[in-house]
């Protein structure tokens, strides 16, 4: 197996010649210096370094950024939203509980946009993070802070969830790999909910193991989320397997057409060539119900999160104002007014306009429709293919503040990633190729819990394309 | 089609997913949310007649557990809320 980033550092403290101590100690270091130029994390924890466990287990102490969306006992957690500022969650989220258990060493909390809504993390209430290649750039969202603490080297590997590409895009901005499971292989119980028939929870990590690695620690059914499912155990690891002999990749022309920066496009094409030499048969695919899944996936994502957002009452847990005039229907639209910033806003609004009567059928069921036909063809594509490919973006990480007074242009940006989340399908994104010094994303779709076929893909492309990926910002320039 | 400002009644919508909108937020979204209405139109293109809907990703039907009492401290969900009397939730008088 070829010795990337994270298995080599996984040997160094299996053999002792890398101190645990001495290990999380620089992790800590890397934190406190690149921090206050990359804004990855709200929360970073106090004394992470003393809870690593005696014994180690499968992660072996290395470090974990957690997205704040995900629930961490005790540990603020704020979906990156004044509305639930000073919210401590009582328990751990399952996957948070497996990482503790795997040995796994949580440094902090991951810079996000608002509840997940947005594609830059430029949403979130506490300030942008930066991208480690370029920090006037965007590091892609919405779990940017997790992408960029994984690229700086201010940890080692990272949670984030993916509602429509929001652990692809920002692992494809900063040049990380990240990988979204097949819905219901990952537990989302903890996870605080935008859109919950599409989201799932994901790692990201510097390399195909590391991700391989992460997801092994944190998959599996889970009996407090109704929707996990029950699968034997997998670890992720063993199928990083040499060579793509036999293999049947399908390229999707509809993520290939217009739009696509054509530098990007020439550097999918390389990886074909790529993918060829290491034995795969590579065709074109047509998935033509695609051009309607951006439409689709924001009438469902906003019809969810309308929905999931009337729980945020300024009573039981977050925000809370002092109450005026004995009127609690004016307290609420207080605390939801001050609370929420303007694209949870945006989205709420519109969530109950596309459910409200008139419109119900019109935009929500239509919408779901459209769902069956892109399944539908996604399935069909797979009784041919082992896996499909194309861009997980169509353009390269843009400036901080360039798109964001436009909502409708940011949500193009999305157009490469949703198409799988409205199917449920598994899919990574790993870096392929390098633009004016910024990283490019190569997508791998895969079949209902085949993560196994896409991770051998990509571990074999990752190793073929032996890129050298130095960002900007990272431990190893400070 | 095309939605003029009224028709999307972005303050009447606001008021009833409990939002109260600035003079400043009501201009932005009446124009923002008619033009993302109007992208949303697409989908009347699409060939949809005699599809079923897909409300769910996964074929899962009637998940069920064991009828056991598992412990929580409910204690400490209680406390986010603030003030707490008697496991009760204290909150100003309506």
């Amino acid at each position: 197996m070829k010795e990337t980033y994270t298995l080599k550092l996984i040997r160094e403290i299996e053999s002792g010649s890398l101190p645990l101590d001495e290990y999380l100690a620089r992790k800590r270091e890397a934190i406190e210096k690149l921090e206050p130029l990359l804004n990855s994390f709200i929360t970073v924890l106090k004394g992470f370094e003393e809870s690593r466990s005696e014994k180690l287990g499968l992660l072996r102490g290395l470090t974990v950024a957690v997205k704040d969306n995900i629930c961490v006992e005790g540990v603020e957690t704020t979906c990156g939203s004044l509305i639930l500022k000073g919210y401590k969650p009582s328990y751990d989220a399952t996957v948070v509980e497996r990482i503790k258990n795997c040995s796994g060493v949580i440094t902090g909390k991951a810079n996000m946009d608002e509840f997940a809504m947005g594609s830059t993390t430029e949403w979130s209430a506490f300030g942008p993070t930066r991208n480690p290649w370029d920090p006037s750039r965007v590091p892609g969202g919405s779990s940017g802070g997790s992408a960029a603490a994984v690229a700086s080297g201010e940890s080692d590997l990272a949670l984030g969830s993916d509602t429509g590409g929001s652990i692809r895009c920002p692992a494809s901005f900063c040049g990380v790999v990240g990988l979204k499971p097949t819905y219901g292989l990952v537990s989302r119980y903890g996870l605080i909910a935008y859109a919950n028939s599409l989201e799932q929870i994901g790692p990201i990590a510097r390399d195909v193991y590391g991700c391989a690695l992460l997801l092994t620690a944190i998959a599996g059914y889970d009996p407090r989320d109704s929707t996990s499912v029950k699968k034997p155990y997998i670890d992720y690891r063993t199928a990083l397997i040499d060579g793509l002999e036999g293999f049947r990749i399908g390229v999707i022309r509809e993520l290939l057409g217009e739009g696509v920066d054509r530098r990007i496009a020439s550097s999918i094409k390389d990886s074909i060539y790529k993918l060829e030499s290491l034995g795969a048969c590579v065709e074109e695919v047509s998935i033509p119900s695609i051009s309607f899944a951006l439409p689709a996936y924001y009438v469902i994502a906003m019809a969810e999160a309308s929905s999931n957002l009337a729980r945020y009452d300024g009573v039981r847990y977050g925000m809370k104002i002092p109450v005026k005039d004995h009127d609690w229907g004016k307290y609420y639209e207080d605390v939801r007014s001050r609370g929420f910033g303007l694209e949870v806003k945006r989205r709420i609004i519109l969530g109950a306009y596309v459910l409200s009567a008139g419109y119900y059928d019109r935009y929500y069921i239509k919408a779901l429709k459209v769902r069956t036909l892109i399944r539908k063809e996604f399935m069909d594509a797979f009784k041919i293919f082992d896996a499909l490919i194309g861009p997980s973006m169509p353009i390269l990480p843009f400036k901080i503040g360039e798109k964001i007074e436009d909502p409708l242009e940011l949500y193009m940006c999305d157009v490469d990633t949703v198409p799988v989340n409205l199917a449920g399908l598994p899919a990574i994104s790993i870096p392929c190729g390098l633009a004016e010094e910024l990283p490019i994303g190569l997508q791998i779709i895969g079949s209902y819990f085949h993560e196994d076929s896409i991770l051998r893909i990509a571990y074999n492309l990752e190793a073929a394309l032996d890129l050298k990926l130095n960002p900007r910002l990272s431990e190893v320039c400070i | 089609m095309s939605y003029p400002e009224s028709k999307l009644e972005v303050k009447r919508i606001a008021s009833l997913v409990r939002l109260r909108l600035s003079p400043e937020e009501e201009k932005l979204f009446s124009i923002q949310l008619s033009r993302i209405v109007e992208f949303f139109d697409q989908l009347d293109e699409a060939p949809v007649d005699g599809v079923e809907p897909t409300f769910h990703p996964l074929e899962i039907y009637n998940v069920f557990r064991e009828d056991a009492v598992s412990p929580y401290p409910g204690d400490k969900l209680l406390n986010l809320a603030g003030k707490v009397k008697d496991r009760y939730i204290w909150i100003p008088r309506m």
